[in-house]
């Protein structure tokens, strides 16, 4: 997703999932701070819903909602933060999007101190790699099969005057993870254009089909498959916008 | 296809909504955030549910993303208000930098909308101090012909929001600069 001297990353997320049997000790945000406190020196917290739900043969047992305190560490310029949620984890990365190199060995980073804080992460509900893309194209109207190849299809017995819309997909790959591409209209920055969000998000559709030892190889096996599917969603006149490297 | 710029023909709401799940404050009917919950809910109840299918929830519901909601749920609310974000791009980023202020701001807005209804302009922007690096959110109250009570009126929205502010990073500001509504 880096090959673009303008690329429209506005966020960039990896979380991790845990599972239920994995020890999540109430002093496991403290720890977390002392390892990553070079990287990410700015703690703060914000507050977040925990849902909770039980079910047993005859239908829903238990049902509870309770409020989170969800710790959130920044680095120092607030572009990169992490959060802790209960049993899960999250690296968030906000535009501008450095690069892979950089992104990639951050979750690492983060994902091995829980690990060995944790004492040996159990397993996953869901581990999620997440791109959002905002695209600004110049114009009051967009023909969007010019730059988009994955858009909805509007037959002739329908209005061609659109003010909003929201189309998605889900994609299998691998028995095992999906990918959920979305498309819909923005607020645009600039006057006179038209924006467009674009999120890509691969995600492990199966609980416990991923080893532990196994979760940063998963994660760099989504990062290849949703920068193909990116290239695949748009055309070459929008990647003229976004200035392709050479 | 073609898609233009959005005009909202005949006045009506948008048929798409997507609000950050707002968090519980229980035993709380007072709370800041119970208000804001109905105020959205009494704000939107006409307007079609159709767009909640998986897609729309799921914005919430399961993604983990920050932006994801910030810029779709944040435009949607101010443009059923009629508030105007003077730099979206600089606006959207200090709340992704402090999580946890983007439902204040909504808050705030609704407030500053319900005291003033049609009576005045409401802007949204970002104020930065020329002479250091201090950053907050600015909603600016601006009249045709001020009423000599607006400092007290928005001191009241104030007294509203601003506790809701105490251990958040990030400021959020409501003030007139007294200037005209189209300047």
């Amino acid at each position: 997703m880096n090959d673009y001297r303008n690329p429209p990353i506005v966020e960039a997320v990896c979380e991790f999932r845990f599972s239920s049997d994995t020890p999540w000790e109430q002093d496991l945000p403290d720890r977390f701070y002392d390892a990553v406190r070079d990287h990410f020196p700015i703690r703060e917290s914000r507050k977040g819903q925990s849902l909770e739900i039980k079910a047993n043969a005859t239908g829903i047992e238990k049902h509870t909602v309770e409020t989170v305190d969800i710790p959130v560490f920044f680095t120092k310029d607030r572009k990169m933060l992490v959060q802790l949620g209960p049993r899960a984890l999250s690296v968030h990365c906000l535009r501008p999007y450095p690069s892979w190199e950089v992104f990639g060995p951050t979750i690492r980073r983060a994902y091995e101190i829980i690990d060995s804080l944790t004492g040996g992460i159990r397993g996953f509900d869901r581990i999620g790699l997440l791109y959002v893309d905002k695209i600004e194209i110049p114009g009051e109207t967009v023909r969007l099969e010019d730059y988009f190849a994955f858009y909805p299809h509007l037959g002739e017995g329908l209005p061609e005057e659109v003010v909003n819309f929201m189309v998605g997909c889900d994609f299998a790959y691998n028995d095992r993870d999906i990918c959920r591409l979305k498309l819909t209209q923005a607020m645009p920055e600039k006057q006179n254009t038209l924006a467009y969000l674009l999120s890509t998000d691969y995600f492990l559709a199966q609980k416990d089909t991923v080893r532990p030892e196994d979760a940063c190889a998963w994660v760099e096996e989504a990062h290849i498959k949703v920068k193909a599917l990116f290239k695949g969603c748009i055309t070459k006149k929008l990647e003229e916008i976004f200035d392709l490297e050479e | 296809m073609t898609t233009s710029l959005p005009s909202y023909p005949f006045e009506s709401s948008r048929k798409v909504w997507n609000f950050p799940d707002l968090p519980e404050e229980k035993a709380s009917e007072d709370s800041w955030i119970t208000k804001l919950r109905n105020r959205v809910n009494r704000l939107f109840r006409d307007t079609s549910a159709s767009y909640q299918d998986a897609y729309a929830l799921d914005a919430h519901v399961e993604s983990p993303s920050l932006s994801y909601t910030a810029e779709l749920s944040l435009p949607t609310l101010l443009a059923k208000l009629h508030v105007a974000i003077a730099h979206p791009a600089e606006v959207i980023d200090y709340i992704l930098q402090n999580p946890g202020l983007g439902p204040i701001v909504m808050y705030a807005c609704l407030l500053t909308k319900d005291e003033f209804r049609h009576d005045a302009t409401i802007t949204l922007d970002l104020y930065q101090d020329p002479e250091s690096d201090d950053r907050y959110l600015t909603i600016y109250v601006r009249q045709k012909k001020y009423d000599k009570n607006i400092l007290k009126r928005i001191d009241k929205i104030c007294d509203e929001y601003e506790p809701a502010l105490r251990g958040q990073s990030g400021w959020l500001l409501l003030t007139t600069d007294y200037k005209h509504p189209s300047s």
